[in-house]
C-alpha cells in the first residue's frame, strides 16, 4: 500500500503586480496517509499552496516534493493527486457517471470497464441513482459526491480538498464529515484539506496547519492548536468564541510571581519572580475564566452585561472595573446586572509578547496542575 | 476497494514533459502564431503601410508608394472646405440617431420587458432589422419612400395628411434626414435589445421594494430602473454614435453622396471616395486616420468603462 | 369594510366600461383609418391619432384597476404589435410581396395580396450574370470567412484568455484596437498592398478581405466567452489526467459550443452584409452579393420585382440564421455591437 508525502521545501508564491506574497518563503510536510486540515481565514494563501500542490499554479521559487519526486515544473495531469474544489467543478455537459469516469477514460480504460468502477465508488457514495443525471439536474450535496467520487475514482495517493463543503448546510455538512473521514481511512491516501471552518479541522484533521497573511503559523494537532497556540493570531482564530486578552505585567509581588493589569491581578504559583516588570498579554479562554456568586470574599468583581447561549454552553460578558471579560458560565444561572466574583483558572492561562504576539513558554513548574482543559476535539 | 494507483498515459501528447511554464508559453506560441500572422499581416501592417502613405502622393504604378511630399497631404485639410461640410455632416447624421436612436429604442425595450403573450415573437422581431443587409434596406426604403409610386407617399396622402406624395429623396437637407431616419430604422431594435438584456438583471426585489414603497410606475422608472440602467444608457449612446460615424452602405445604395455634389457625404464617405474613386490613397488615408481617432477614443472609453463596471 | 363595499362594487363596473370603450375606440380608429388609406374618404389624420390615444388611455386605466398590471400589459402589447408592424411592414410590403408580382402589377399601386402571384422575378434575376456569380461568391465568401475566422479566433482567444505569455497584454491590447478600426481605415492600406499582390478582384483576395474584417470581432467575441468559463472546470479536467489539448476538446469547446456557433454566425452576418470591402475589392470578375444588389437599384425605376426578389434572396439566409439563433446572439449583441 503506497502512500506519499508530500513537501513544500521553501516555496514562495507571488502573483504578477501584488504587493505582498501570496505564500512567504513555507517549508512544510503532509505527512503520508494523514489528514491534514489547512485552516486559515480569506487570504492567508491557504487556497493557493493547494494550487500550487495541484499544479494549476507555478511556483515562484522553491520546490515541491511528492513521495521524494520532484513535481515542481510538473504540469496537473501527471502529478497524480485528485482534487475536489468547492465549486465542485463538474463538467456541465456530461452525465455524473461520464463525470465520474472522465479520470479513467483519459488514462484509456474500455467503457465496460470504467463504468464497472464508476459504478463501485457510486455505490460507495450512496449516488449509484443518480449517475444518469446531468450535474443541473442535481442538488448541492448531490453534486459534492459527484465531485468526491470523479477523485476517489482513480484512487491518486494525494487528495486536495478546497472547501468541498462549505456550500452545503449545516446538518449536510456534519454527516460529510464523518464520511470523509471514513473515506480517508478505507483509502489510506494523503489527504490535504483546506478550509476556513475549524470544525473541519476539529471533525477530522489528524494535523491543523493554521495560516495568516500567507505564513504558516502553526502546525500541530487541532487539540494542542487550541490549547497551546502559537501566537495571540491563531490563539483568537480557533475557538467559537473570542479568547479574552488582557494587556498587563508580570511583576514580582511579596517574591512571588503575580499579573497585574489595573484591577485585574492573578497570583502565578510556582512561577519564579521576574527580575524586572516583564510586560505581556494574558490570554485566556471563556471556559478558564470562573464566576462565582460570592461577591465579598473575591478580589475581582463585576457585573453581568450580557449572557449569550452557544449551545450547549451558555456564556455571560462581565464588565470588570474598565475591561469586559468573556465567562463561561453554568447554564441559566446569571442575569444581566448580577454582581459576580471573578476568578481564572490557572491551567487555563496563556501569555503572549505584546510586541510580536508570541506566545511565550512558561517553565515547566508553572504548566497546568489542576484539571486538564476540557477535550474540544472529537476524535 | 484495492488501491492500485492508476498512471497517466502519455500517449500522443509531446508537450506533455514540459514544465508548466514551457507547456504554456509553447501552446501560447501554437495557437497565437495562425492569429498573430492573420493579425500583423492583415492589420498591423497595413496600419503601418498607410502612415507611408499620408507622406506621399499620387501613385503611378500599381502597388507602389508614389513620391515623398512630407506633410502636405495633413495641411490639405485645413484648406479643404469639402472635409468641414463632410464633418458637419457626420455631427448631423450622429447627433440625431444617437438621441433619437437610443430614446426610441428605450422605449421599446420597456414596452417589451412587460409580460404578455407574443413577447418572444416581438424580441425575435426586433433581429430583424439588425440582421437585414443595409443594402437590402436601402433598396426597400428606396421603393417604399419613392416619390410617385412609393407606398408610403401614397398612404400618407390617403390618410389625409398631406396632398401630394413628398420627394423623400431629392431635397438639401432633407434627404440627410431621411436617411437619418432609414439609420434609426435599422439601428433601434440593436438598442432596443441591448436595453433589454440589461433589464433582465434589474433586480426584481428593488421593482417590488419600490412598490411597496409606494412609488408609481413612472417614479419607479425615474427612480429605479432609470438609473440602474444609466451605465447601458451611456453605453448605447456610445454604440450608437460609433455605428453612425461608421455609416457608409445607406448613402452609397441610396444616394450616392447627392443630391448636389456633396449634401450627404459623411467623413467616412469622402473617405471612401476619395481613396477608391478618386485613388488619391495619400490624402485618403489622412482622412482615414481622422475617422479611426473618433472611432477609437469613443470605444477606448466604451471598453474601458466596461473594463472597470461602469458601463454593462 | 362595510363603508367600501358599495364603492368596491360599482368599480369594477365604471372599470369594465372604461376598458371596453377604450378597446372599441382603439379598434374603430384603425378599421377606419385603414379603410381610409386603401379607399380614402376625407376623414382627417388626426382624428385616427386622437382616438387611439384616448382609447390607449382608457383601456390602460380600466383594465389596471380590475386587475394589478393587466392594462400595462395590454397597452404593452399593443404597442409591441405596432412596433412588430413598423419592422414587418416595410419589409413584407416591398420585399416580400414585391417579389412575387409582376412590374405591370406593381405600378398599379400597392395590393395587398398580388393580383397575380408569380416569381418570374427569380427566373429573370438568374439570368443577370453578375447577380449569379455575386450569390455564388457570397456563399463561398462568406462561408470560408466564418469558418476560418472561427478557428482562428478559437486558437487566438484561447491563448489570450487562458495561457500566460509574455506579449499577453500588449497582443490583448492589439485585438481591441483592430476590432475598434473602422473598416475604410483597414481597407485605404490593404487595397494598396493588394494591388501590389495582384490580389484585387480574385475569390482567394476577396476571401482575405472579408478574413481581415471579421477576424477581430470574432477574436474579441471569444475571448469574452473563454474568460467566462469557470477556471475550476479546466483545472479539474488538468487534474483528472488531461492534457492542455484534452481539456480544451473534451471540456471547454463542449461547454461554449454556443458562444462558438454564434461567434461564426455574427462573422457569416458581418460578412454576409459587407458593402465596403465587397465593392473596394470588385472592378469587374468577382462580384459579391452587396454590389450587385447596388447595381440592380435604379433610381430612376425604383420599383422593380427583380430588385426585391434580390433582396429576399439576400435576406433568407442572415433572417434565417438570426432566428434561428436569437436566444444567443441577443446576448452576444452587446459585445458584437461596435460593427
Amino acid at each position: 500500500m503506497t502512500v506519499a508525502e508530500v513537501r513544500l521545501d521553501r516555496v514562495v508564491k507571488r502573483y504578477p503586480n501584488a504587493a505582498s506574497d501570496a505564500v512567504c518563503e513555507t517549508s512544510l510536510t503532509f505527512e503520508d496517509g494523514l489528514f491534514t486540515c489547512v485552516l486559515g481565514p480569506s487570504g492567508s494563501g491557504k487556497s493557493t499552496v493547494l494550487k500550487l500542490l495541484a499544479g494549476i499554479e507555478e511556483v515562484t521559487s522553491g520546490r515541491i516534493l511528492m513521495d521524494g519526486r520532484d513535481v515542481t515544473n510538473v504540469t496537473p495531469e501527471r502529478r497524480d493527486v485528485a482534487m475536489v474544489f468547492q465549486s465542485y467543478g463538474l463538467y456541465p455537459h456530461m452525465t455524473a457517471r461520464d463525470n465520474i469516469g472522465f479520470p479513467l477514460m483519459l488514462r484509456g480504460m474500455n467503457k465496460p470497464d470504467r463504468y464497472a468502477r464508476v459504478g463501485e465508488v457510486a455505490e460507495m457514495l450512496g449516488i449509484g441513482g443518480l449517475l444518469d443525471r446531468h450535474p443541473r439536474a442535481l442538488s448541492g450535496g448531490e453534486r459534492q459526491r459527484v465531485a468526491l467520487g470523479r477523485a476517489i475514482v482513480r484512487k491518486p495517493k494525494v487528495f486536495l480538498l478546497d472547501e468541498p463543503i462549505s456550500n452545503l448546510d449545516a446538518n449536510l455538512r456534519a454527516t460529510t464529515r464523518e464520511e470523509l473521514k471514513r473515506i480517508h481511512q478505507q483509502l489510506r491516501a494523503t489527504f490535504i484539506y483546506v478550509t476556513h471552518d475549524q470544525d473541519d479541522a476539529e471533525a477530522m484533521g489528524d494535523r491543523v496547519v493554521v495560516m495568516a497573511r500567507g505564513d504558516v503559523q502553526q502546525v500541530d494537532t487541532p487539540g494542542s492548536i487550541y490549547r497551546r497556540p502559537a501566537n495571540r493570531f491563531v490563539a483568537s482564530f480557533v475557538g467559537r468564541l473570542p479568547m479574552n486578552f488582557i494587556p498587563g505585567e508580570i511583576v514580582a509581588v511579596d517574591g512571588r510571581a503575580r499579573f497585574v493589569a489595573g484591577v485585574i491581578g492573578v497570583d502565578l504559583r510556582d512561577q519564579d519572580p521576574p527580575a524586572t516588570r516583564l510586560p505581556v498579554v494574558l490570554g485566556v479562554r471563556p471556559e478558564g475564566v470562573r464566576v462565582v456568586r460570592d461577591v465579598a470574599s473575591s478580589s475581582m468583581t463585576g457585573h453581568v452585561t450580557l449572557t449569550e447561549v452557544v449551545a450547549p454552553d451558555e456564556y455571560a460578558t462581565i464588565a470588570v472595573a474598565d475591561r469586559t471579560l468573556r465567562a463561561r458560565v453554568p447554564p441559566e444561572e446569571l442575569a444581566v446586572g448580577d454582581e459576580v466574583g471573578v476568578t481564572f483558572a490557572p491551567n487555563y492561562l496563556l501569555f503572549f509578547d505584546p510586541e510580536n504576539g508570541e506566545r511565550i513558554s512558561l517553565p515547566a513548574d508553572a504548566r497546568p496542575t489542576g484539571a486538564e482543559p476540557r477535550e474540544v476535539v472529537a476524535r | 476497494m484495492t488501491a492500485e494507483t492508476i498512471t497517466v498515459s502519455e500517449r500522443g501528447n509531446r508537450l506533455s514533459g514540459l514544465s508548466i511554464r514551457r507547456e504554456n508559453q509553447a501552446y501560447a506560441a501554437l495557437f497565437l502564431i495562425p492569429t498573430a500572422a492573420l493579425f500583423i499581416g492583415l492589420i498591423g501592417y497595413p496600419v503601418l503601410y498607410s502612415l507611408l502613405l499620408t507622406v506621399t502622393g499620387r501613385s503611378t504604378v500599381p502597388g507602389r508608394l508614389g513620391p515623398f511630399v512630407g506633410l502636405d497631404n495633413w495641411l490639405r485639410i485645413t484648406a479643404d472646405p469639402i472635409f468641414m461640410q463632410a464633418a458637419g455632416q457626420t455631427l448631423m447624421y450622429v447627433i440625431p440617431s444617437a438621441v433619437l436612436g437610443v430614446v426610441i429604442g428605450l422605449a421599446v425595450a420597456l414596452v417589451l420587458n412587460e409580460h404578455f403573450p407574443g413577447r418572444s415573437l416581438a424580441r425575435a422581431a426586433l433581429l430583424i432589422p439588425w440582421a437585414l443587409p443595409p443594402v437590402v434596406v436601402a433598396a426597400m426604403f428606396q421603393w417604399f419612400l419613392d416619390s410617385r409610386r412609393g407606398l408610403l407617399g401614397e398612404w400618407l396622402v390617403n390618410a389625409g395628411l398631406v396632398d401630394q406624395p413628398p420627394l423623400f429623396l431629392s431635397g438639401v437637407p432633407g434627404t440627410l434626414y431621411m436617411l437619418t431616419a432609414i439609420h434609426i430604422w435599422k439601428t433601434f431594435s440593436l438598442i432596443a435589445l441591448i436595453f433589454l438584456v440589461a433589464l433582465q438583471y434589474l433586480p426584481e426585489e428593488t421593482i417590488n421594494a419600490a412598490r411597496i414603497d409606494g412609488a408609481a410606475r413612472w417614479q419607479r422608472f425615474r427612480h429605479v430602473v432609470l438609473p440602474f440602467l444609466r451605465p447601458t444608457l451611456i453605453a448605447a449612446v456610445i454604440i450608437q454614435v460609433l455605428i453612425t460615424i461608421q455609416l457608409f452602405d445607406l448613402i452609397f445604395a441610396l444616394t450616392g453622396g447627392g443630391p448636389g455634389r456633396y449634401s450627404t457625404y459623411n467623413l467616412y464617405f469622402y473617405t471612401f471616395k476619395t481613396t477608391f474613386e478618386q485613388t488619391d490613397f495619400g490624402y485618403g488615408a489622412v482622412l482615414a486616420y481622422i475617422v479611426t481617432a473618433f472611432v477609437v477614443v469613443l470605444a477606448l472609453l466604451l471598453t474601458r468603462g466596461r473594463a472597470r463596471g461602469l458601463l454593462s | 369594510m362595510t363603508t367600501n363595499e358599495p364603492r368596491a362594487a360599482t368599480k369594477p363596473l365604471i372599470a369594465r366600461a372604461a376598458a371596453i370603450a377604450g378597446a372599441g375606440l382603439i379598434v374603430g380608429a384603425a378599421v377606419l383609418e385603414l379603410v381610409q388609406i386603401a379607399r380614402p374618404f376625407g376623414l382627417p389624420f388626426w382624428i385616427w391619432v386622437v382616438a387611439t390615444l384616448a382609447g390607449l388611455t382608457l383601456l390602460w386605466r380600466g383594465l389596471n384597476a380590475l386587475r394589478q398590471d393587466l392594462g400595462a400589459r395590454v397597452v404593452a402589447s399593443l404597442l409591441a404589435l405596432g412596433v412588430v408592424l413598423l419592422i414587418v411592414v416595410p419589409f413584407g410590403f416591398v420585399v416580400v410581396l414585391g417579389s412575387l408580382q409582376r412590374r405591370a402589377d406593381l405600378l398599379t399601386g400597392p395590393h395587398v395580396l398580388p393580383p397575380a402571384p408569380t416569381t418570374i422575378a427569380f427566373d429573370q434575376l438568374m439570368r443577370i450574370p453578375y447577380f449569379e456569380a455575386g450569390l455564388r461568391n457570397s456563399l463561398l465568401v462568406s462561408t470560408t470567412a466564418a469558418i476560418v475566422t472561427t478557428l482562428l479566433g478559437l486558437l487566438g482567444a484561447y491563448a489570450i484568455a487562458r495561457l500566460r505569455f509574455p506579449g499577453r497584454g500588449a497582443t490583448y491590447t492589439g485585438v481591441m484596437v483592430a476590432y475598434m478600426l473602422p473598416g475604410v481605415a483597414l481597407l485605404v492600406p490593404l487595397v494598396a498592398i493588394f494591388k501590389g499582390l495582384g490580389l484585387i478582384d480574385t475569390l482567394p483576395g476577396m476571401a482575405i478581405g472579408h478574413i481581415a474584417l471579421t477576424v477581430p470581432l470574432v477574436t474579441w467575441i471569444l475571448i469574452g466567452t473563454f474568460d467566462g468559463v469557470e477556471p475550476d472546470l479546466e483545472h479539474a479536467a488538468r487534474i483528472d489526467g488531461a492534457s492542455r489539448l484534452q481539456a480544451l476538446r473534451r471540456v471547454v469547446l463542449p461547454v461554449t459550443v454556443p458562444s462558438i456557433v454564434t461567434a461564426a454566425v455574427f462573422a457569416f452576418v458581418l460578412s454576409w452584409n459587407d458593402l465596403l470591402v465587397s465593392k473596394v475589392l470588385y472592378v469587374g470578375s468577382t462580384p459579391m452579393l452587396a454590389p450587385a444588389i447596388v447595381n440592380l437599384m435604379d433610381p430612376i425605376n425604383r420599383i422593380e420585382p427583380q430588385l426585391s426578389m434580390a433582396g429576399l434572396i439576400a435576406s433568407i439566409p442572415v433572417l434565417t440564421l438570426a432566428l434561428l439563433m436569437q436566444r444567443y446572439l441577443i446576448r452576444g449583441l452587446g459585445e458584437g455591437a461596435v460593427k
